[in-house]
Formats: C-alpha cells, sequence, structure tokens
C-alpha cells in the first residue's frame, strides 16, 4: 500500500478568482500521483501552474471537486482531519503569513505537540530545545517573537514545528525558495538527513530546479493544473529533452559573470 | 563620475546598544548596478530600510552620512522624506505577499503612488499603470488593476511591485530581493527588466540578494556583508576570480556546488 495516492483529481476555483473571463477557472485536471514512504517527489512548475492548490489538497485543507487522496489506503475527506493531520504536515513559502506574530518560537513549535502529545511541562521543554537546535537555532532563539527572526531564521522554525510531531509526510511549499545559500545548503542537507532518519516522505513543491535535484527522487512537471512531465529517476530528469525540462533549463542564472547573458 | 548616492560610515544600532550595520560606506553612480551579498540576518535589509530612514527611531540608533543627489537624507524632516520615498529612491522589497494592503485593489494602490507624487489625472495614472504593468510582462494588466493582492500569486505581486516602483522613474532603485519569490521563468524576466530600466533611465540600482547567481547576472561591483560589516567590496569579475575575504570564498564554494549540481 502506497502512503499517499491521488487519484484523478480535479479542482476549480469560483468566480471569485479574477484573470479568467469564465466565472470557473480550472487549476487541476485529472492528476494523479503517489507517494511511498521515505520518497521525495519534486514537484516543478510555474507560478499559477497549480502546484500550491494540489498541496492544499493533499493536505486536506481543499476538497477536489472530482477525484480521491487516499492516505494510507484512507480517504482523508472521508475521515476525521484528526486522524491525520498529525502525520502530514507543511512548511509554507511565506514564513511570516504562517505564523502567529503574537507567540514566541517555543509556543509556535510547542502547538502540534501540546494538540497531539502529553508531554510533562519539563519534557516539553526539552523536545523544544532538541527541536530548535536541530534546525540550526539556539535555545534562546525560543523566547523571542517571529519579529525578531530574519526570513529564513523563521523558516526554520516552520520546519521544526512541521517535524515536531513525527509525520511520515511533510507537504514543502515552496520551503526553502526564500532562504539564503548558506541556509538553504543547511535545510537542504537537514530535510535528507530527517528523510532518512525517519523515513519521511516529502512532496517538494518547487520552482528551484538546484534545491529539487539536491533532494528529490522523482520528478514531476506541472503546466496548467496538468500533469505535463514525469521523472521516475534523477537520472531520467537531467537527460530528459522535452520542452517543459528545455524551458527550465533555459531559465536558469549564469554561475559566472563571464557567461553572463542578461548584462553583457 | 559623480554618484547619485553616497553613504559614509553608516551604523544601526538598536538603542541597547545592540549593533546591526557597523560603519559600512559605497557609493551608486547612475546606470551603475552595485549588489549587496550575505546570509540572512547579516543586515543587508537593514541596511536598505536605513538608508530611507524607514526603520523605527524609538529603538534604532542610526548615524554616519547618506546624500542623495547633493541632499543629507540624515537631516531631512518627514515631510521631505516622504517625497524622496517612492519618487527618487524607490523600493522593491523582499516579501510581495505582505508589501500590498489587502483591502484594497492593485489598481488603487498603483494609482495612489502615482497621484502622490506626480499630479495627473485619474484617467492618466490608469494608462500609466495598465503601461507598467505591461512592461513587467503581466498579461491583461486592466484585469489586474482590478484584482485584490490577495488573488495574485506571488510571482505576479513581485513583478506588480517593481511595475510601481518603477514608473515614477527614480534615480535610485533598491531591490531587496526582488527575484527570491519568482519561479525561474519569471525570474530572468525581471531581472532583463530591470537591466532594461537600468539602461533606458540611466537609474542606479542596489540589488541585494543572496543568490550569486543574480549578482553574476547583474551587478558591476559587489559588496560582500557579514555580521552588519563589508568585508568585501570590488569588481563582480574580480570578486568571483580572486575573492580575498575568507567568507566570500566560503560562499562561492557553495555557489560553486550548487553550480555543479546543476550540470551533473
Amino acid at each position: 500500500m502506497s502512503l499517499l495516492r491521488m487519484e484523478q483529481v480535479s479542482h476549480r476555483y469560483g468566480k471569485r478568482r479574477v484573470l479568467s473571463r469564465q466565472a470557473e477557472r480550472t487549476v487541476l485536471q485529472d492528476v494523479s500521483l503517489t507517494l511511498e514512504t521515505g520518497m521525495c517527489l519534486g514537484l516543478l512548475g510555474k507560478s499559477g501552474a497549480g502546484k500550491s492548490t494540489l498541496g492544499r489538497i493533499l493536505l486536506g485543507l481543499e476538497r477536489p471537486k472530482a477525484g480521491r487522496v487516499l492516505f494510507e489506503g484512507q480517504d482523508i475527506y472521508g475521515t476525521h482531519p484528526k486522524d491525520y493531520r498529525q502525520d502530514i504536515q507543511v512548511v509554507f513559502q511565506d514564513s511570516f503569513a504562517a505564523v502567529n506574530p503574537k507567540l514566541t518560537a517555543g509556543q509556535i513549535i510547542a502547538e502540534p505537540l501540546t494538540n497531539f502529545t502529553r508531554l510533562s511541562p519539563e519534557a516539553l521543554e526539552q523536545k523544544l530545545i532538541t527541536l530548535i537546535e536541530q534546525v540550526g537555532l539556539t535555545r534562546a532563539d525560543l523566547a523571542k517573537y517571529p519579529s525578531a527572526f530574519s526570513g529564513g531564521q523563521l523558516q526554520r522554525i516552520c520546519i521544526a514545528r512541521a517535524i515536531a510531531t513525527n509525520p511520515k509526510l511533510i507537504v514543502l511549499d515552496e520551503a526553502v525558495s526564500s532562504l539564503d545559500m548558506v541556509n538553504k545548503a543547511m535545510i537542504l542537507k537537514l530535510l535528507r538527513e530527517l528523510k532518512e532518519t525517519y523515513d519521511l516522505a516529502y512532496l517538494f513543491i518547487t520552482h528551484d530546479v538546484q534545491a529539487a535535484q539536491a533532494l528529490s527522487d522523482q520528478f514531476m512537471i506541472l503546466e496548467q493544473g496538468q500533469i505535463v512531465g514525469h521523472y521516475p529517476t534523477p537520472q531520467a530528469f537531467d537527460q530528459a529533452t522535452d520542452p517543459y525540462v528545455s524551458a527550465i533549463k533555459d531559465a536558469m542564472l549564469a554561475t559566472h559573470p563571464r557567461k553572463r547573458t542578461i548584462r553583457k | 563620475m559623480k554618484p547619485v548616492l553616497s553613504v559614509e560610515h553608516l551604523t544601526v544600532e538598536t538603542t541597547n546598544g545592540q549593533p546591526l550595520v557597523r560603519d559600512i560606506s559605497f557609493s551608486l553612480a547612475a546606470g551603475q548596478i552595485v549588489g549587496l551579498v550575505g546570509e540572512s540576518g547579516c543586515g543587508k535589509t537593514v541596511t536598505s530600510l536605513a538608508l530611507l530612514r524607514l526603520l523605527d527611531e524609538k529603538i534604532i540608533r542610526q548615524s554616519g552620512k547618506i546624500v542623495l543627489e547633493e541632499q543629507d537624507v540624515m537631516a531631512l524632516s518627514d515631510r521631505s522624506l516622504r517625497t524622496i520615498r517612492g519618487g527618487k529612491i524607490a523600493f522593491i522589497m523582499q516579501n510581495p505577499m505582505s508589501a500590498f494592503t489587502p483591502v484594497y485593489t492593485i489598481g488603487h494602490q498603483l494609482m495612489e503612488t502615482i497621484r502622490t507624487h506626480d499630479r495627473c489625472s485619474k484617467h492618466e495614472a490608469t494608462s500609466r499603470a495598465v503601461e507598467a504593468l505591461r512592461e513587467v510582462n503581466l498579461e491583461q494588466p486592466e484585469r489586474i488593476l482590478k484584482a485584490y493582492p490577495f488573488e495574485l500569486s506571488g510571482g505576479m505581486l513581485q513583478r506588480v511591485m517593481i511595475a510601481l516602483a518603477v514608473c515614477l522613474r527614480p534615480n535610485v532603485l533598491i531591490a531587496d530581493e526582488p527575484t527570491t519569490a519568482l519561479d525561474v521563468y519569471n525570474q530572468k524576466q525581471v531581472l532583463y527588466y530591470l537591466e532594461k530600466v537600468r539602461a533606458t533611465y540611466g537609474t542606479a540600482i542596489l540589488l541585494i540578494s543572496h543568490d550569486l547567481s543574480v549578482i553574476a547576472e547583474m551587478a558591476d561591483d559587489v559588496l560582500v556583508m557579514q555580521d552588519g560589516e563589508i568585508v568585501e567590496q570590488a569588481d563582480v569579475f574580480e570578486l568571483f576570480d580572486r575573492p580575498q575575504h575568507p567568507y566570500t570564498q566560503r560562499l562561492l564554494i557553495q555557489h560553486g556546488m550548487q553550480a555543479g549540481a546543476r550540470n551533473a
């Protein structure tokens, strides 16, 4: 049994969506995918392709108009969120919007723990220290408020919160896109270690091809709500020459000023 | 060449004495792009905010000299500062999701800015807004004007912000991680557009980024920042070929590893 299966999922947004003449806009069309335990699926696509919507559906936050999402064989839209919420966690793109500015970092990370586990105050404190150090911050940071952190530091707090309940699957929705390369390399390394230690599965939603390549075992490309490419191994992705992969490779920037193309 | 903006011995610290930016000096000439690189939390954004005196003076002390076209920014009244902000120096913020007011449409916010600085009719302001949106490659600009910020994706919002910053033809543009929130396809287009602005209007650009590829593509000179200090300042070619400071060398090694992974 697969950890998670999406079967023929389609989704539309109602007339509150702008930028379309018709009242409804299809954002996902017959999307099927499978995630196994310990596997990272890199989901690439342009902004507006439907990547985040797919992530939200998978998290149980947005009921799709058609199709099913099975987590360990159970349709997540047929069960109570409490049954899977602990097992499927998420790290969002915008860390400032993902935390309550009135809570300290410690309270933010403690929230899923107090919701799902019964820990004594001492054990909770100990767990928080372990978590915050695991993501490269110090125990003194637990008492600080989100406004005291930079975007990169706050994203690490979001990652600590996501791994707090020992989930089986984490949806990483552009989780490293706003980090600088020092932190990005560190977080990717951390995510890789966590994946190996806990046999975690990731759905890695990103437009950052390098980051995707650093972590993913499989790749998919989403374009206008449809899966247009599935590459079951990193080699298959590297060697692919179809227009979608070429477009991604063309858009990459030079790594040295001598190779630059924008300013001559 | 006479600099448009020059910064001498800029120091920023909290009122309880914690230094954020330590004694930095640099200048920007018309048509020049200066890159500012460093890890998150090193003081890049604080520097850019200090240039416009946008930091809260109750909790932050700043000293040093900031001269914008022979005007001493440190001595200006709040009223004159408001005419400079957005008019002479425009700012592109890192996080587009929180840079717009969610309660007004994009059109309202664009036109408010245009009409605060330039006396013109609503009709003229609208056509200027539409033109600006078109220049950053946004389709159906008339529809975007009627949209609220939360109805657009992060990538689209970032392009709206660039359009907003550039439509008043500022002499200096501070771009704080302008492409971090964009996907790879849009990233290159936005950089092309910034280059077009520079080439056409001779705008001086302070380009803050942690992505050395962006710096490699765009910058003339580069400032490397660590813990609030500029540890190295060099021509972009010189910096990539012969980095002097150990911190710069470390950044470039990490950059090289990522580039290696990309080509592998």
